[in-house]
């Protein structure tokens, strides 16, 4: 078991060195993988209840463009039999939106200026939200549009 | 403390695209995603019926792929469907 495990890591040694890929190159690879996997791991664990590529895209807006203006349409969703219309105005009084309710529990908007430290003050600020999804973009659309 | 069914999903990423079934048998459609604390089941093609469902729901994934629920239908569509 123990040759095959070698053979097979021999082998793929010589296919990287026929491609031009050094074990210096491929550790770097297999590295920056593994970092990525324990950076989603820690984004799960600090922020459980935000659907993780809404994140990873507000995470990329955020850095790469500065000065994004955190153009989001959110959907937060609320646990079945709440009141949903204390929740409209609550997000319409910290916003300035109005959002669309639907299923009876989820409240859709467009948001601006949703960075990551908004949307961690929001989750902070109501315990009650279940679950938060959506999606970035990158440039301003129709204020209103949802 | 973990569940009995997170001992059973070592590696949750097996469960993305596999159906989704309620304890009286309803399809409620496949799941798209796994999240912290949820799995995301969506139904339909264009505009889909999402559905974001705790982990703790499931009751079992079984041999031939399918991710079972311990509700039924009714609950699933009154507590969990979300767009």
């Amino acid at each position: 078991m123990a040759s095959k495990k070698s053979m097979s890591h021999d082998s793929r040694l010589a296919d990287a060195a026929k491609s031009g890929v050094t074990p210096s190159t491929m550790s770097a690879a297999v590295r920056i993988k593994q970092d990525y996997q324990n950076f989603l791991k820690e984004a799960e664990l600090l922020m459980p209840k935000v659907d993780q590529s809404l994140l990873l895209d507000i995470i990329y807006y955020q850095t790469r463009y500065p000065d994004w203006e955190g153009s989001v349409v959110l959907r937060v969703v609320y646990p079945a039999d709440l009141d949903i219309n204390q929740k409209k105005e609550w997000i319409y009084q910290k916003y300035q939106r109005m959002s669309r309710v639907e299923e009876e529990k989820t409240l859709k908007f467009k948001a601006i200026r949703m960075s990551m430290e908004e949307l961690g003050k929001m989750l902070d600020e109501d315990p009650d939200i279940q679950y938060i999804t959506g999606s970035a973009t990158l440039t301003p659309t129709d204020s209103y549009s949802v | 403390m973990t569940s009995p069914i997170e001992e059973k999903i070592d590696d949750w990423q097996k469960i993305v695209n596999k159906p989704v079934f309620t304890r009286d048998g309803k399809d409620v459609g496949v799941v798209e995603s796994v999240q912290a604390e949820r799995i995301i089941v969506t139904f339909g093609p264009i505009t889909p019926d999402k559905y974001a469902i705790p982990k703790s729901s499931i009751v079992d994934f079984d041999e031939v792929g399918v991710v079972r629920l311990k509700e039924d239908g009714d609950f699933i569509e009154h507590h969990y469907k979300f767009a």
